[in-house]
């Protein structure tokens, strides 16, 4: 079971890193604006090919190795997690370092040839953006939320039936394997936790609804499409998120309350059945909608427009993946390299987020 | 509608945004009534200062294209399109001057100038961008 999910947690990471370049948008290469007059370079086509064959071979390489090894050593349980980790790492780790060798050489070469000299910068805004955007209402990420208050009230009001050893982690096999004293804080845990979650998705409906939209000034109304659809399905994507792992954590507690009507193997799919659901939507995200929307299909037709391109905002970028811009009062903005989203590191609000969010990990782990 | 800024131009920013939003009132594709978008949500588009979107909007309400209502949003105004008043036209009036004043010093012939405006009325008029 451990070397199965490991690996599968292996190949999905090798894909999707190796791959990432094709999912994105082609006005940003490796985390650098490329002016509408090179995104067909010869130059870039090749850096994303050459980027996509190195993490390949070497993932492939990686998962062979931890896959001779557990079978010819059949190490213990512990240590075939560790390396799955160790490797796991690994990987992220060769992506990165590639990405930063590739996010150099091009900001060199778009600087050296003077990309974009001569074309007028422009930014467009599409004053009905929002009327047309269509992000699930606030309300339904609520819902759920009140559930699991529920759920922890209930929790408490059982609280004297309550085992006196609560579990707080769960392995592989769906057994418990992890135990607190009983404690009002300990039988609090997992609805406190799940709250924390929650919130996080909530705020991150939220903040996409303000969130800047970047229309294109070559291809207005397909990107205006394309950002439309992308904030839809990122949203979507967030709501089965939470209903998922309300339904999961939900699940859990009650067999904490009830330990006697469920059985291990219960706790065994449905967590399977989660990772499963996360895994496939965020697949279908990454490959059908691509950032911004760029796989999405779209027979709206721009006019060729000549002499204008994008304004380049890549002095907002740090290395290409951190947003810090004070002026926009965009919280949450679209990823420039990977699918999804990051932080306006230039906004207060964001700081304030971390603060809280790592504030109520921290809380946790120490009352438990 | 879309706008279209440029940073490097000119014309001040909140300039660029106010002229544009008139245009689409002048060609008929903002109405009456029709919502603009907030000033975070404007900027944040923009990925400007908010405060740039404030003076466009205080320009444009003074002018009455826009009203602004509080915890509702900001609308064309339903005065946007009117009858001229003298006041109006004696405000433009004042507003052409330095630039046909201009135009006169390149030795522009009246005609010449007649042909500039219908040019412009009929580019104004042309439809979306």
């Amino acid at each position: 079971m451990t070397i199965l999910i490991f690996s599968a947690l292996l190949i999905f990471t090798t894909i999707i890193q190796a791959f990432l370049p094709k999912f994105l948008k082609s006005s940003e290469s490796f985390g650098v604006f490329i002016p509408d007059t090179h995104v067909k370079d010869e130059r870039i086509i090749r850096m994303k090919m050459g980027y996509t064959r190195v993490l390949l071979i070497a993932g492939i390489l990686i998962i062979g190795g931890y896959l001779a090894w557990v079978y010819m050593t059949n190490p213990q349980e512990e240590h075939t997690v560790f390396v799955g980790l160790a490797l796991e790492f690994l990987t992220l780790f060769a992506s990165m370092g590639l990405y930063a060798r590739n996010h150099v050489k091009l900001i060199k070469l778009k600087k050296y040839e003077q990309w974009g000299a001569g074309q007028k910068e422009r930014k467009v805004v599409d004053l009905q953006f929002r009327e047309h955007l269509k992000l699930l209402p606030n309300i339904y990420f609520i819902m759920p939320i009140l559930v699991n208050i529920g759920l922890w009230i209930y929790g408490l009001s059982q609280y004297d039936n309550l085992p006196n050893q609560i579990p707080i982690h769960w392995g592989p096999n769906g057994e418990v394997d992890g135990f607190a004293e009983k404690t009002w804080l300990s039988a609090s845990a997992l609805p406190l936790m799940m709250l924390i979650i929650q919130s996080m998705l909530l705020f991150f409906n939220a903040a996409m609804k303000q969130s800047g939209a970047k229309i294109q000034v070559r291809s207005k109304k397909r990107s205006r499409q394309q950002q439309l659809a992308f904030r839809k399905y990122s949203s979507w994507l967030l709501f089965l998120v939470l209903i998922t792992i309300t339904l999961l954590m939900g699940y859990l507690q009650l067999t904490i309350i009830h330990g006697e009507l469920f059985s291990s193997t219960y706790t065994m799919f449905a967590t399977l059945a989660f990772v499963l659901i996360i895994l496939g939507a965020t697949m279908f995200y990454t490959v059908r909608i691509g950032q911004s929307g760029t796989r999405i299909e779209m027979d709206y037709i721009d006019e060729p427009t000549d002499g204008v391109i994008d304004m380049d905002d890549d002095r907002h970028w740090k290395f290409g993946l951190f947003y810090v811009n004070k002026e926009d009062p965009s919280l949450m903005v679209e990823k420039r390299f990977g699918v999804g989203w990051t932080m306006n590191f230039g906004h207060v609000g964001s700081w304030i987020f971390f603060v809280l969010l790592i504030g109520s990990i921290i809380l946790i782990s120490t009352i438990l | 509608m879309f706008i279209e800024i440029e940073a490097d131009s000119t014309v001040p920013i909140y300039l660029q945004l106010s002229q544009q939003i008139i245009e689409g009132v002048a060609r008929g594709e903002l109405k009456p009534g029709d919502s603009l978008p907030s000033v975070r949500a404007f900027a944040a588009d923009l990925g400007m200062n908010m405060h740039t979107v404030n003076k466009a909007y205080h320009y444009l309400e003074e002018k009455e294209f826009i009203q602004i209502v509080a915890k509702k949003g900001v609308f064309i105004h339903e005065r946007s399109v009117r009858e001229a008043t003298e006041n109006d036209t004696d405000r433009l009036k004042k507003e052409l001057r330095p630039i046909f004043a201009e135009a006169l010093c390149l030795n522009l012939e009246t005609e010449e100038i007649h042909e500039l405006l219908h040019d412009i009325v009929r580019d104004i008029k042309g439809g979306p961008r």
